[in-house]
């Protein structure tokens, strides 16, 4: 009884748990370094007013600069390779309290003044549904 | 090996505890898709230590067709990574079970096996996804989150396996068969 009972007790961690353990540590590791990258910086800013295309600037050549939407104008800066809503018209001002964004692929809206900042790079790739920063 | 050979109705008795498990456990939201414990393998987990690999598939399998068809999931997206996980984690499971075995010195206890279940299964469920619903490779870049989600559940569901067949053991319940077995 007493043997059997031994025999069936298995050990939480015997050395093969402890090598495959951390192989998937080592794993996670090399899957980080490689498939996690953040997304890189963008290059170009592109200003859509009501869905359309209005102008694109890079985000190398710092400027101030007002677009007019369909509420009234809004106010962007761009500064070292980031861009802002400085002000806008809307109610809640989202779009201000969102504050700079830098990184390819990501997005800045006010949705009230139909205004969408798309921000682009070399190696942004357009065909992403969504992104969340 | 000393597993032995579950009847129907014990086969089905156990599918139906992971059923419970597995409905329960998709009533819980979760912060991230594709992220849940998978508390349902440690039925599985304790299958294959109890009575081995084919009454383990069984178990897995039984639980993600019942789960699936009471969850109104069945032949749905969510059923099909369901499935794709269950079985890749099985045969994983099954060649680890053939390789090492359970009781040799080489044999890995609960957490190994349990590891391997959920690696296998969130592996093969990223692939599905990426082959059928989103061919887009941006999709690989959640895999390191996803698998680190998989390693810590599988650390829990081992615990959870270990303590529960400890448990099984000291009572030395009346399907234990290993008595004159060896």
């Amino acid at each position: 009884m007493v043997l059997s009972r031994k025999r069936w007790f298995v050990r939480f961690l015997k050395w093969p748990d402890l090598v495959m353990a951390a192989t998937a540590v080592m794993a996670l590791g090399v899957l980080y370094v490689s498939l996690w990258q953040p997304a890189g910086q963008a290059a170009e800013l592109q200003v859509l007013v009501d869905n359309e295309p209005l102008l694109s600037a890079p985000l190398s050549h710092n400027q101030t600069f007002s677009v007019e939407g369909t509420l009234g104008t809004s106010e962007l800066e761009i500064r070292d390779g980031k861009v802002r809503f400085v002000s806008s018209p809307c109610r809640n001002q989202v779009c201000v309290h969102h504050g700079w964004a830098s990184h390819s692929g990501e997005l800045l809206a006010c949705l009230p003044n139909r205004i969408a900042l798309v921000l682009e790079g070399e190696a942004a790739v357009n065909d992403i549904d969504a992104v969340n920063f | 090996m000393t597993a032995m050979r579950l009847k129907d109705q014990q086969i089905a008795g156990f599918a139906a505890l992971a059923v419970v498990i597995h409905i329960l456990e998709a009533s819980v939201p979760s912060p991230l898709p594709g992220v849940k414990p998978g508390l349902a393998n440690v039925v599985t987990l304790v299958v294959l230590f109890r009575h081995g690999w084919i009454a383990a598939a069984w178990v897995a399998g039984l639980r993600v067709l019942v789960g699936s068809l009471l969850l109104g999931s069945f032949m749905t997206p969510t059923f099909m990574l369901s499935a794709s996980g269950a079985i890749a984690s099985v045969i994983a499971l099954g060649g680890v079970y053939r390789a090492l075995g359970l009781q040799h010195a080489w044999s890995p206890g609960p957490l190994g096996y349990a590891l391997v279940a959920a690696w296998a299964h969130m592996a093969a469920q990223l692939f599905v996804a990426w082959l059928l619903f989103i061919p887009h490779d941006g999709l690989w870049r959640l895999a390191p989150v996803l698998l680190t989600a998989s390693t810590v559940f599988a650390v829990v569901s081992g615990w959870a396996t270990w303590k529960l067949l400890s448990w099984l053991a000291e009572r030395g319940s009346a399907d234990r068969v290993d008595e004159g077995a060896c």
